[in-house]
């Protein structure tokens, strides 16, 4: 009897931590005074909110809404390492801008003690990275056959490779570069195989020109045994 | 009798003369000139719209076009990228198959730390050897996802093999720099 009683205080403690865990989904809204860029959209100056709409092992789906709800926009986010900048709640920018426009770089939702770090496209993670000399996560769904236009759907989102992009220099010339770097590499999720069977590569060319070769040396032996034949015919 | 054996044995011998020079002229078309003296973007521009660009490996002087499959007439063609791998410099592995009795014979010369470049519209991406290895066909894990960017290339294997080689031949190779020269 006691140890069922046990077992049902666990239960319910389980459940309240359950339910206030679905309860407390971070949610803020925020201002805009002038135009700000997120992982696949330009935000122009005005009020929107921004919320996580789903967890993952590995990353987070946020969502923002402009204040009229006209526009949303989903993309993926991380639990950032570092804890740079992330004394108070809100949007932080990357110190560079790129072409006079700023780069969100994550979200420390109210109360939260580390920062959601947004997730960019290839070519915008390259740039942030060039700019401020900093390690960006990056996306590039068209490199798994994912469909980019208009934008990832939330289903690639769950399953597209993250990556680092780190500036770095190569060469002995010490040319600027960035590498990358897949993310979280011990929960490496087992792609699905582009391929069933790698692809058959031989050609029947080394074939053809063998039996092509064989068929001149048959024919011109045909024809010096002809030769041959028809001389000592002549002789005798 | 042996006269009729003699002219059919001159006759498929040279058809299949023949075809072997029209496949490597065909082949030959698509090469560029000198792939030393062009851009990236002169390079694209010489050949045919349907190339997603070039596979060079200046040690073993292999330049050769990539077509967007790697169906029978594309690799006569060229090398093929093999569809859903990644894009040329692209984050995640970048799959190409060859001919090995055509492009991909050097590849038997082919040691570590050797340079691939991919060349494609937006520059050049540059890959340094990793290893090569030897698999059967269904082995289709060579083409997964690394912890780096990387390139996969596949021929058949022996390289000497006169039919269905049984085997393939892969290369792998990682990216440089994500940034193209």
């Amino acid at each position: 009897m006691q140890k069922f009683l046990v077992a049902c205080s666990l239960l319910a403690i389980a459940s309240l931590s359950l339910y206030a865990s679905a309860a407390e989904v971070p949610k803020a809204n925020f201002i805009l005074t002038s135009k700000t860029e997120v992982p696949g959209q330009t935000l122009q100056p005005g009020n929107y909110s921004i919320q996580v709409v789903g967890q993952l092992t590995d990353r987070l789906i946020l969502r923002v809404d402009d204040a009229a709800r006209r526009m949303h926009v989903d993309f993926i986010g991380i639990r950032s390492s570092s804890n740079q900048g992330t004394s108070s709640s809100g949007l932080k920018n990357w110190d560079t801008p790129i072409n006079n426009s700023s780069y969100v770089r994550g979200w420390v939702p109210p109360g939260g003690s580390s920062m959601i770090e947004f997730v960019y496209p290839k070519a915008q993670a390259v740039s942030i990275a060039k700019a401020n000399h900093a390690t960006v996560a990056a996306i590039d769904p068209a490199s798994e056959g994912r469909a980019t236009d208009p934008s990832i759907s939330k289903s690639d989102m769950e399953l597209v490779t993250l990556w680092m992009l780190s500036p770095t220099q190569v060469g002995s010339n010490g040319a600027p570069s960035i590498t990358a770097e897949r993310y979280q590499t011990a929960l490496l999720v087992q792609q699905k195989p582009a391929i069933a069977k790698l692809p058959h590569t031989a050609s029947a060319l080394p074939l053809i020109l063998t039996l092509s070769l064989i068929s001149l040396l048959a024919a011109f032996l045909i024809r010096q045994r002809n030769l041959l034949i028809s001389s000592l015919r002549r002789i005798s | 009798m042996l006269a009729h054996l003699e002219r059919m044995f001159w006759v498929v011998g040279l058809i299949g003369i023949f075809y072997l020079f029209f496949v490597y002229s065909e082949a030959h078309a698509y090469r560029p000139p000198s792939t030393q003296l062009f851009k990236a973007s002169d390079l694209l521009s010489a050949v045919r719209p349907a190339t997603l660009g070039w596979l060079d490996i200046p040690q073993l002087a292999l330049s050769v076009p990539i077509l967007p499959n790697y169906d029978p007439d594309s690799l006569r063609k060229g090398v093929g990228h093999i569809p859903g791998t990644a894009t040329l410099g692209g984050l995640g592995t970048v799959g190409l198959a060859g001919h090995r009795d055509t492009f991909f014979r050097p590849l038997r010369r082919l040691t570590r730390n050797m340079e691939i470049q991919l060349v494609d519209a937006s520059g050049t991406y540059r890959y340094i050897v990793d290893s090569m290895e030897i698999v059967t066909p269904t082995d289709v894990g060579v083409l997964s996802i690394g912890r780096r960017p990387q390139l996969t290339l596949i021929t058949c294997f022996p390289f000497e093999y006169v039919g269905a080689a049984p085997k393939r031949f892969i290369v792998h190779a990682h990216l440089k720099s994500v940034v193209p020269d």
